[in-house]
């Protein structure tokens, strides 16, 4: 909505004109407007004054008086960290415990079913390994299919048709490899940001 | 082994956390060194007592760090601070409402010396003798000003105007609601502006 020029400021505009935002329709409103006029002025002065503020110094030696009292983090592996998180609460404990218990309690029950029905257990992991086998066949032979049928396969297979043209090939798709792994290392590297009170 | 020579001043605070997490207790110092001026100020205006402000500001480190692996690296590192921080003088504040200018000294103090030691110091700018006198005489009024405020208003208008802190920030700092922070503001400004109207432009 459009203000009017006769409106005085609002909090919510003041706002605005201090963080150096200011519309046509408030400054020209402002400029014949006593109130607002001075309002704004004092606004101003006290936002400088408190933005002059000098920052204030602890007492030397702060930092080491800080440091003496900081338990400094030994760093753990990662199963000493999630036993530690596991451990840290009464509610990660009891949940750890139930994790533990359910995991263990299938294991036992697994391992009474499996020695009391042995020829089951033999007869379904036969039909999985049929299974297993037939599924990596049919996708061997569907990558093999889609590959044969590809345009460039011809030129391709005439690539590696000699001992040389081979050992170029392979030698530059080494090349193109190493330069990769080397582009991703430098993009991996941490940046050099800007910090907030760096300069304090 | 031997920690790797990274300069830490370079890094950002997300980055000097992982490194402190990893034990490397010179990232711990950089946190401390980094925020201990802009800690302390707030605390010292808050509480108005220099003695007391170190021991806050103390507690506030010490509180932070130890506690540095349940920080959550998805908040700001100093928002986290300030809000420890603010959080111990408020309850300062309400146990012991001391509410007494003490520009002069702490109450507390009972000997010159421990009147001088506890004293509100007002910084200079580095200008000549006459300059250094009219900024302490200035940045004196104005500290009494901002001591005359309620101290909620006072957290809020130092964290917005002398930290530079958004609106939002500030919110969350100080668990309050955002329309609540607003108010307070401008409640300040216009007791600030009202406390300070005998002072001349600079």
């Amino acid at each position: 909505m459009e203000r009017s020029v006769l409106q005085h400021l609002t909090a919510d505009e003041i706002d605005l004109v201090l963080e150096g935002n200011y519309p046509e329709t408030m400054r020209t409103h402002v400029n014949g407007c006593p109130d607002c006029s001075s309002l704004l002025r004092g606004e101003r002065l006290v936002v400088q004054w408190l933005a002059a503020l000098p920052l204030h110094v602890p007492a030397a030696g702060f930092e080491d008086r800080v440091m003496a009292r900081v338990q400094v983090v030994t760093p753990r592996s990662a199963l000493a960290t999630l036993r530690h998180r596991a451990l840290a609460t009464p509610t990660s404990r009891a949940l750890a415990a139930g994790a533990l218990v359910s995991v263990l309690g299938s294991l036992a029950a697994s391992v009474i079913w499996s020695l009391g029905h042995p020829e089951v257990l033999a007869s379904l992991g036969m039909t999985a390994l049929r299974s297993v086998a037939e599924l990596g066949w049919v996708v061997v032979h569907g990558l093999a299919t889609t590959l044969v049928e590809q345009p460039w396969y011809g030129s391709a297979r005439a690539l590696a048709d000699s001992p040389a043209r081979l050992a170029i090939v392979t030698g530059g798709l080494l090349t193109a490899w190493a330069a990769g792994m080397l582009l991703l290392r430098r993009l991996i590297a941490i940046p050099a940001g800007s910090v907030a009170h760096e300069r304090i | 082994m031997a920690e790797p020579a990274v300069a830490l001043n370079t890094l950002t605070d997300q980055e000097i956390v992982l490194l402190a997490r990893g034990g490397q207790e010179r990232a711990y110092r950089e946190l401390v060194r980094r925020y201990e001026r802009p800690i302390f100020s707030l605390l010292y205006r808050m509480v108005r007592d220099r003695e007391l402000a170190e021991d806050l500001s103390q507690d506030t480190f010490v509180k932070a760090l130890n506690a540095i692996e349940s920080y959550k690296p998805e908040y700001k590192f100093s928002s986290w601070l300030f809000k420890i921080a603010n959080n111990a003088a408020i309850d300062h504040l309400r146990r012991r409402e001391l509410d007494t200018l003490s520009l002069e000294g702490s109450p507390h103090a009972v000997t010159p010396d421990a009147m001088e030691a506890t004293a509100l110091q007002i910084g200079d700018r580095g200008e000549n003798a006459l300059d250094i006198v009219e900024a302490k005489e200035l940045g004196g009024e104005i500290e009494r000003a901002i001591a005359q405020l309620r101290p909620e208003y006072r957290a809020c208008i130092l964290l917005r105007h002398v930290d530079g802190r958004a609106y939002e920030e500030i919110a969350e700092m100080l668990d309050l609601p955002l329309g609540t922070v607003k108010t307070y503001i401008h409640r300040a400004r216009n007791e600030l502006r009202r406390l300070l109207a005998h002072l001349k432009e600079p």
